[in-house]
């Protein structure tokens, strides 16, 4: 009789147990796109502003705002003031727009619509600099002038409405992506730059770009596969990501110094995109793939070499990794 | 009987019987035993999810023979030596109306079950080869004669090896896989901006063209984004070498995604029931499962480095002026040899010099 009970309580039922955990499991497939946030971990000093949706979303601890702009294929977004810039992607081209806090358009900064499928351009991954006054993008707008069919960097004068070309890659090397300002020098714009090594073998390499020497110097080497790079604050560290192989991420962290970085350390692993400091020493935000569902965002705090604290920020599932976020400060 | 009077008795013919285990011994065993069965219950959920994939694959059905709580699971009996397995994928789109499309991607999975490695072999689709009947062409047209034998029969040719099984795929077939497990969480290598990408599928318009722009970074795609990832080369320096290379990682993807995301094979009876001919097998449900279940228990285990024809091998053009892949036949022969023996590397020696010596002919006239 014991001999019985013991097999329905240590077999049967764990067997059955099993059976209907993997059961429920399986059903948690579907992607929802309807995020739910938790806020109460974002620091008191923090807005995070992401899209979802045609919608811009700003997450401050207080809780979630959210405006509706009615253009479904808002892919990026970032405050300036109490407005917002973002790009708006359609089949074959993309548009960066200003639009109100209520999410109407108020300008449309540069229109990748010619009206004709062969000169129609790119314009995306707009990085705003610390005075609010340039824009640095990327685009393939010069394509016909240049040969080279890859995304150059281009830097926008919002009040003049000039657009300044910056940087082109090679011709086909794989085009620049990311830029974003130093912090504390305005002359300095830093990008990934996408290249083919001899072997065809695609690498990314993070530069940085003098705009009044015009010169440019590789802050990551070939080997270490650097993008997605972020400053903290104050301009003294830098928060990356390295591709181990074709699936894998170690997102690193290194000292800015005249001569380059220091202390380049792995402080975690995983499938990450966009680590972001926060105006505190040591706390990032990043996202992080969920399964196969998307991916999700988190803030943690970096102590003794590694992330701890990881806490999850997004629930009810999921961000797509390639919308991005941007954390900006504000006053408590 | 009483134990108290036979204790020297059973003590001397049975001792074990008597002397219970402590209970903290007792009571890890019944946890162990615990956590074996839920394990268990939860492996069955998946490999009846596994079955139906299989069953609805080949339109046969596959039974785990059940006895009431006695659930009998089918033996994985490993292969002796080696196989390989010629993946197949096909530009069915709106424009083809022929009954044997082109196969644009040529991979011959290598399965070694001693030493428990699969390494799989990327074939540029360019490839100037021989064909059977005395002719030349690209390796990706065989498949257009007579079908799939025809893609078989000049692997083989080339390559001095036995294919032993085939798979087959079209763009279909490919978005709606994609699809049945919720996409796939993709890191983009390297940026994809084609100026040129066709229109032809599920369009009005199958014979335009659209603008794609493909950033670099993790990205979560659906079956038509990911395809759009993995076909495009028109802007890409490195023309079919870039996409093949994107081709590899995302096998490499979808089999992680597969494995570590079990929830992802709940989708499979509908995937299957959707695909309807998009995909094309000689595996039988016994030897899919086995195959399946050897990947899932990490029985054999997939390298991460894909080989494909040397980089060295040279980007040409035929007399019709085809653009084409001469391979490199010493540097291509000592990669077979390494990976399937020396005999076949010697045929593919053979092979690639009498192409090289056409083509070289072919310059020399022009």
């Amino acid at each position: 009789m014991k001999l019985v009970r013991a097999f329905i309580i240590f077999a049967l039922i764990p067997l059955i147990a099993g059976y209907f955990v993997a059961s429920d499991q399986g059903k948690k497939q579907q992607i929802n796109t309807n995020t739910n946030f938790n806020t109460s971990n974002i620091l008191s000093t923090n807005q995070i502003t992401l899209t979802q949706n045609g919608k811009i979303i700003s997450l401050t601890q207080k809780g979630v705002t959210s405006v509706d702009t009615k253009h479904p294929q808002l892919i990026e977004v970032m405050p300036v003031g109490s407005n917002f810039i973002g790009v708006d992607k359609q089949t074959n081209y993309s548009s960066l727009y200003e639009f109100s806090e209520t999410g109407a358009i108020l300008k449309t900064l540069l229109n990748g619509n010619t009206g004709n499928i062969d000169t129609m351009d790119w314009f995306t991954d707009p990085a705003i600099n610390p005075t609010h006054t340039k824009i640095a993008f990327v685009s393939d707008k010069d394509k016909d002038q240049t040969n080279v069919q890859d995304n150059a960097l281009f830097v926008l004068d919002l009040h003049t409405g000039t657009v300044e070309k910056i940087a082109d890659p090679d011709p086909h090397s794989g085009g620049i992506a990311h830029p974003m300002w130093n912090p504390v020098n305005a002359n300095l714009i830093t990008y990934d730059y996408y290249q083919y090594d001899d072997s065809f073998n695609p690498f990314s390499v993070i530069e940085e770009y003098d705009i009044d020497a015009q010169t440019t110097t590789d802050l990551t080497t070939q080997k270490q596969n650097a993008y997605q790079g972020a400053f903290s604050p104050n301009g003294k560290q830098i928060i990356f990501l390295e591709r181990n192989d074709n699936i894998t991420t170690e997102m690193i962290i290194a000292e800015v110094t005249a001569n380059g970085l220091t202390n380049v350390r792995s402080i975690a692993s995983g499938d990450f995109a966009y680590p972001e400091f926060s105006n505190t020493p040591n706390h990032i935000y990043y996202l992080q793939a969920q399964d196969n569902s998307g991916y999700d965002l988190y803030t943690a705090t970096i102590a003794n070499g590694t992330l701890t604290n990881s806490t999850l920020l997004s629930t009810g599932e999921q961000l797509l990794g390639n919308s991005g976020f941007v954390v900006s400060k504000i006053k408590e | 009987m009483n134990n108290d009077y036979d204790i020297p008795h059973l003590e001397r013919h049975t001792p074990q019987t008597k002397k219970e285990k402590p209970f903290f011994v007792r009571f890890l065993l019944c946890i162990f035993c615990a956590i074996i069965f839920f394990g268990l219950g939860y492996g069955i959920f998946f490999l009846q999810k596994f079955q139906g994939f299989i069953a609805a694959n080949t339109g046969q059905k596959v039974t785990v023979k059940t006895n009431n709580a006695k659930v009998s699971l089918p033996s994985i009996t490993e292969p002796t030596n080696q196989e390989n397995i010629l993946l197949l994928g096909s530009d069915n789109d709106q424009k083809f109306s022929g009954s044997n499309p082109l196969t644009q991607t040529m991979m011959v999975v290598h399965i070694d079950y001693d030493t428990k490695k699969v390494v799989m072999f990327s074939i540029p689709r360019d490839l100037w080869i021989q064909k059977p009947d005395g002719d030349y062409g690209k390796i990706d047209q065989a498949a257009e004669e007579d079908g799939i034998p025809s893609a078989i029969a000049v692997v083989e040719q080339t390559f001095g090896i036995h294919i032993d099984h085939y798979a087959w795929v079209g763009l279909y077939g490919f978005i709606k896989s994609i699809d049945a497990v919720g996409g796939v969480n993709l890191q983009v290598i390297h940026p994809v901006l084609d100026y040129s990408y066709p229109t032809d599928i599920n369009s009005s318009n199958p014979y335009g063209y659209q603008r794609l722009d493909i950033q670099p970074g993790m990205q979560h795609m659906d079956g038509e984004q990911a395809l759009q990832y993995v076909r495009s080369r028109h802007e890409d320096v490195v023309g079919d070498f870039g996409r093949t290379q994107r081709q590899r990682q995302l096998l490499l993807t979808m089999k992680d995604t597969i494995l570590t995301s079990p929830a992802s094979l709940e989708q499979f009876p509908t995937l299957f029931n959707s695909l309807n001919g998009q995909i094309k097998t000689d595996l039988t449900p016994p030897m899919a499962l086995q195959l399946g279940s050897l990947f899932l228990t990490n029985k054999i285990v997939p390298q991460q480095e894909t080989l494909s024809i040397p980089d060295d091998s040279q980007i040409g053009w035929s007399t019709d002026q085809q653009s084409i892949v001469i391979g490199n036949a010493t540097a291509s022969a000592q990669l077979i040899s390494n990976l399937f023996g020396s005999q076949a590397g010697q045929t593919t020696f053979n092979s690639l010099v009498s192409v090289q010596d056409i083509a070289s002919q072919s310059a020399e006239g022009q």
